[in-house]
């Protein structure tokens, strides 16, 4: 464990009460040592342009700028498909699902999550045990 | 009379029946023929004329009034002929002298049954309105449904979530930290009242509105309407502005209507921003209180109403929205029910976008129409006329209901030139005032009265601490009768009025 401690996440969510929610449920997993959330996307993106994330959590339905428009956002400037992403949604459409999974997004959340299928996730999304 | 004479009677149409003074059918018409559907043989065989029909007491009734009194006439009667022919709906007039009795019969048969017909449908009539109104709030409540369900599932997520984290603290935390585990219980309730406050919302809205008019804040019911609009997709992509004015706007209707008329403008404004793709799109709503009206305005930026299609839009089952998103009964509906409060609903645009508005009576103007504040009604002499100022709606609506109930006629207000100008235009025979108010506190109202009128009782009512210290200051100066004490119940509210009444009578 002592290696994965180094591990950061980035929670992305317009509702602040989810972003603690979700916080809490990492920190409790004792998985991360750096764990950042934001309820703006926009603010979100700066902070994934600033530094390096090994999970970032996204919310598809934002004020701003919708979760996919983030990690589209994200491909684009950043270039590559290299961040580890949990798509998270209220209600996925397929539509939104599927664009996803192009943009290289291997992972989903449906709300409301249990605090196993967000660590099932958090797993499946890093690639390690 | 004899027999010739009685053709005159075979033309007319109504029935026509002579008897001899032993009731033996002498001669009918016609028409009494075709009206009972009896043989002229069976009639004459007929040993007294009311042995004809089924049920003849009217009959037996008429013939001894009329014997005795040279004239008679029955009510309306419901009669069957032993022949088996009726019911028939008529009126019968008699008169009579020493030798004959002539009866003419009245068929009404025709015009009961439309009546009848006319009152059922009327029902029916009234019953499908009902039926429309709730079948728009269902579909108006469906469209909504995926937002409202976008926000119940945030705060459920919430809930859940903290609930598991709880049961995973408590099971596997060795270091249980009571206060981490209060604080994710306070967000269990947080979110669960969350969501209830959302099912409340729908619930009031879908109830089934009956006509019970209620005080009720026009800002309080508009942010309800904003509650259940503005969610989902819709709460992120455009943007509400509800501009509050800081006193309370007090109408006298039933909310749950309001509410749908509110509903429906600011779906309306939803629909037409983003099946448009305005750029920016917002939606503005404002008030206005003047001085017998408030107003509802809602105002957004998007593609304006045709000018060809304006007057349409009021019309029933008339809509621009693509099949299943729009009954077309939202404006129609919305115009009825404003004015069905005396107010009025209009709109004005043009390309920059759309304006609505409409404008209700203030309560104190609906209070008095309804309380027949207008001129004294007949055999309404003996009502007292109570006025009770308060800015809480909810302690004006228990009050209404206390008083209504015990037979006296109320006026409300909220306060301030509102009260004082229905003392002025009308007669009230006794003022009930809050003491702590916004604009102009209870002492202040009862100087302002007093320079009216010098022995209107008034009473005071108040929940504060110190109501008794003001009350026993006013008391002489002021001529203030009673104290009434936040909370009371009917019992304690009935038995100060006939104590400052039954005094003011003496």
């Amino acid at each position: 464990m002592s290696e994965s401690k180094k591990l950061s996440v980035l929670v992305v969510d317009d509702e602040q009460h989810i972003c603690d929610l979700i916080e809490v449920m990492l920190k409790s997993f004792n998985i991360f040592s750096f764990i950042v959330s934001s309820t703006s996307s926009t603010v979100a993106l700066q902070k994934v342009r600033n530094q390096e994330f090994d999970l970032l959590i996204i919310d598809n339905q934002m004020p701003d700028k919708d979760g996919l428009n983030m990690i589209e956002n994200l491909v684009m400037t950043l270039g590559s498909r290299k961040h580890k992403i949990i798509f998270m949604s209220g209600a996925m459409q397929n539509e939104h699902a599927l664009k996803a999974i192009n943009l290289g997004v291997k992972c989903f959340l449906i709300k409301p999550f249990t605090r196993q299928g967000l660590l099932k996730a958090v797993i499946k999304a890093l690639g390690k045990n | 009379m004899s027999l010739d004479n009685y053709k005159l009677f075979d033309d007319l149409f109504s029935g026509v029946v002579a008897l001899d003074r032993n009731e033996k059918v002498q001669y009918v018409n016609q028409a009494f023929l075709v009206l009972t559907q009896s043989s002229p043989r069976v009639l004459k065989n007929l040993d007294q004329f009311k042995l004809l029909f089924i049920e003849s007491n009217p009959i037996v009734k008429l013939l001894e009034t009329v014997k005795k009194n040279g004239t008679a006439i029955t009510e309306e009667i419901v009669l069957s002929t032993t022949q088996g022919h009726g019911p028939i709906t008529v009126v019968i007039k008699a008169i009579a002298d020493d030798e004959v009795v002539i009866l003419t019969f009245n068929d009404l048969t025709v015009e009961r049954n439309l009546y009848d017909k006319y009152k059922i449908q009327l029902e029916e009539i009234k019953r499908t309105h009902e039926k429309i109104l709730q079948t728009d709030k269902l579909a108006t409540l469906g469209e909504l449904s995926a937002g409202i369900s976008h926000e119940i599932n945030n705060p459920l997520t919430v809930a859940y979530g903290y609930a598991q984290n709880i049961e995973w603290e408590v099971k596997e935390n060795t270091n249980l930290n009571k206060e981490e585990l209060l604080k994710s219980i306070t967000r269990v309730t947080t979110s669960l009242e969350k969501i209830s406050s959302i099912i409340n919302n729908m619930k009031s809205y879908v109830r089934t509105s009956d006509d019970h008019r209620q005080f009720c804040d026009l800002q309080k019911v508009t942010k309800g309407a904003c509650e259940l609009t503005h969610t989902g997709s819709r709460k992120d992509l455009i943007k509400l502005t509800i501009d509050e004015v800081d006193e309370p706007l007090i109408i006298q209707a039933n909310p749950v209507e309001i509410e749908q008329v509110i509903v429906n403008l600011i779906k309306n404004s939803f629909d037409a921003l983003l099946d448009h793709q305005i750029k920016n799109p917002s939606v503005k709503i404002s008030f206005v209180k003047k001085d017998h009206s408030v107003g509802f305005a809602i105002e957004d930026n998007g593609p304006g109403i045709e000018e060809s299609i304006g007057n349409m839009i009021f019309q029933p089952f008339y809509t621009t929205k693509d099949i299943g998103k729009g009954s077309g009964l939202g404006l129609s509906i919305s115009k009825r029910l404003v004015e069905k409060y005396q107010g009025h609903l209009e709109f004005t645009s043009s390309e920059s976008g759309t304006n609505f508005v409409f404008e209700l009576p203030t309560m104190e103007m609906s209070s008095m129409i309804s309380s027949g504040g207008f001129g004294p009604e007949i055999g309404d002499e003996g009502q007292k006329k109570i006025l009770i100022v308060d800015n809480d709606p909810n302690v004006l609506n228990q009050l209404d209901e206390i008083l209504q109930a015990a037979g006296y006629s109320v006026v409300g207000s909220t306060g301030g030139d509102d009260a004082l100008h229905i003392l002025i235009q009308t007669e009230i025979d006794l003022v009930i005032t809050d003491l702590i108010m916004p604009k102009l506190s209870g002492t202040e109202l009862a100087k302002k009265i007093r320079s009216l009128e010098e022995e209107l009782p008034i009473v005071y009512l108040s929940g504060a601490l110190n109501a008794k210290d003001v009350f026993d200051k006013d008391k002489a100066d002021l001529k203030i009768s009673q104290l009434l004490t936040k909370p009371f119940d009917s019992k304690q509210v009935l038995e100060c009025i006939a104590k400052v009444l039954g005094a003011s009578n003496e």
